[in-house]
């Protein structure tokens, strides 16, 4: 605890002497009244590429403008410095998280539809194909239409709460982490300004993108995401199933809430609180990948029905410097509640400059099945991570 | 998580001032704060693309705001947030950066 406050400390210290201008950070969405994630970004799902609007709104407290060439190619580079409890048993140091390049094109005058493709080229070479699709817009921007547009290629999971935050439980335990995409035809329509919804069939369940699987054609899925905002505060559900003839089907759900508080009252709560609540059975596997410390313990409930929470907060301390708590709650399986992960996290995230933000987060995890004694999975130890993101 | 709440309202209470210090404007910061974010606090644009508010008509700015809810403006960013807004809304929006420029 004593290292947690030595931390904290260091941090109001040093905002104390930096900071001096704002700015915010996620959650616009709500904040300035955008059910569309289309206002910002390409894709209706959100996340990747940034259009012009969304680029000027990313750097819309500092006095620049996007080139030109900003309107058809992006890049995007994430440095990690992640400092677990054990660093010896566990992931850690200094990595490349991601590097990617990207292009987006116009294929008709009207600029309607659109030619997109994301490589990461570099870092932790998940994914490495990412966002890469045909979009096509049926009506203009800002109108609103049942049937908005189509999208076919590769693209991220319409599912929960978007996050770039690999660690968060609901988004592992719902194979739905930022790094994990779809391939199939994305369909979205926002018929008025509270609500969106998009809905998906994919084939070949979050392959990396770079050539067929065996068995791949036999395996399909399908995911509906709907959210509705009516005021201040939007609620959103999401559905995934899977199904291939090799092996069990995999199905999850979502449920979801980002409520503005500084939409009510921006003087007493510039802030923003998420909460997600997600059920699902069959991705219990990823849970192998670093972040369960015993193998056995996974393989025993592979199958299991896993129930986990999100809650967050983002404190706008200015509008370019966002103190952040976030809550993590999973149990990987539901017929044995007593086995949970849990982690509590408190950090910032700063945009230094029009194109870059640093975000640090102090985490104490805590797992309590027997296996997890030894602490070498990612989920039950106490972190410490820095992030360094650039964007063009 | 009791230390962990407690250092985060301990942070809150610390910094909260630094959000308020800044909302020394003539009007409702609540209300204000969906512009602040693209027009500048000052109703002076950050970028090339977006228009300065500051200094400018009264009337222009309530009848662009009254477009932009109506549809017979679209733009991807502004039509979803006049919808936010009433016409006594717009009005207070509209003194306030028109008597910008006079200042």
């Amino acid at each position: 605890m004593l290292h947690i406050k030595r931390i904290c400390m260091s941090a109001l210290l040093f905002i104390h002497i930096f900071i001096s201008t704002t700015y915010a950070t996620q959650d616009y969405a709500v904040r300035y009244n955008q059910i569309s994630c289309t206002s910002c970004h390409y894709s209706p799902v959100g996340g990747g590429p940034l259009k012009r609007s969304g680029k000027l709104f990313q750097t819309s407290q500092f006095q620049t403008t996007p080139l030109d060439l900003q309107n058809y190619i992006s890049a995007n580079l994430i440095g990690l410095a992640y400092i677990p409890e054990n660093p010896k048993t566990s992931k850690s140091g200094l990595g490349l998280m991601a590097g990617s390049l990207a292009a987006h094109v116009p294929l008709t005058d009207r600029k309607n539809s659109f030619l997109v493709i994301e490589n990461n080229i570099a870092g932790f070479a998940l994914a490495p194909l990412r966002d890469t699709y045909v979009l096509y817009n049926f009506y203009k921007e800002a109108e609103y239409k049942w049937f908005e547009s189509i999208l076919i290629g590769r693209f991220r999971s319409p599912f929960g709460l978007v996050s770039n935050e690999h660690r968060t439980y609901t988004r592992i335990q719902t194979g739905t982490r930022w790094f994990d995409f779809e391939t199939g035809v994305l369909m979205s329509g926002t018929p008025n300004s509270k609500i969106h919804y998009d809905l998906a069939v994919v084939n070949g369940k979050n392959f990396s993108g770079e050539g067929l699987n065996t068995g791949q054609a036999n395996e399909w899925g399908s995911i509906f995401n709907i959210r509705i905002m009516p005021s201040f505060f939007l609620l959103g559900s999401s559905l995934s199933y899977y199904r291939t003839e090799l092996s069990e089907i995999s199905h999850a759900w979502s449920m979801y809430s980002v409520i503005s508080m500084a939409r009510l009252n921006y003087k007493l709560f510039p802030a923003t609180l998420k909460l997600e609540y997600a059920e699902s059975k069959g991705f219990n596997s990823i849970l192998n990948q670093g972040n369960a410390s015993d193998p056995n313990y996974v393989t025993s409930i592979l199958t299991s029905r896993s129930q986990g929470l999100l809650v967050r907060l983002d404190w706008w301390i200015t509008n370019k410097f966002t103190l952040i708590y976030k809550y993590d709650w999973l149990t990987p399986d539901s017929d044995y509640p007593i086995d949970i992960y849990e982690r509590h996290g408190l950090g910032f995230r700063w945009n230094v400059s029009p194109y870059t933000y640093l975000s640090f987060r102090s985490e104490i995890g805590r797992a309590t099945h027997p296996s997890e004694k030894s602490k070498s999975g990612q989920l039950a130890q106490n972190a410490n991570f820095l992030i360094l993101e650039a964007s063009f | 998580m009791k230390k962990v709440i407690f250092i985060f309202a301990v942070c809150i209470f610390l910094f909260r001032n630094l959000s308020i210090a800044q909302s020394n404007l003539d009007v409702d910061l609540n209300l204000i704060s969906s512009c602040v974010a693209c027009h500048g606090p000052n109703g002076i644009s950050p970028n090339e693309d977006w228009p300065n508010l500051a200094g400018q008509k009264k009337n222009y700015i309530i009848i662009q705001l009254k477009n932009f809810k109506q549809g017979q403006r679209v733009n991807i960013l502004m039509s979803p947030i006049s919808k936010m807004l009433n016409e006594n809304q717009m009005e207070d929006l509209a003194n306030y950066y028109s008597n910008l420029g006079l200042k």
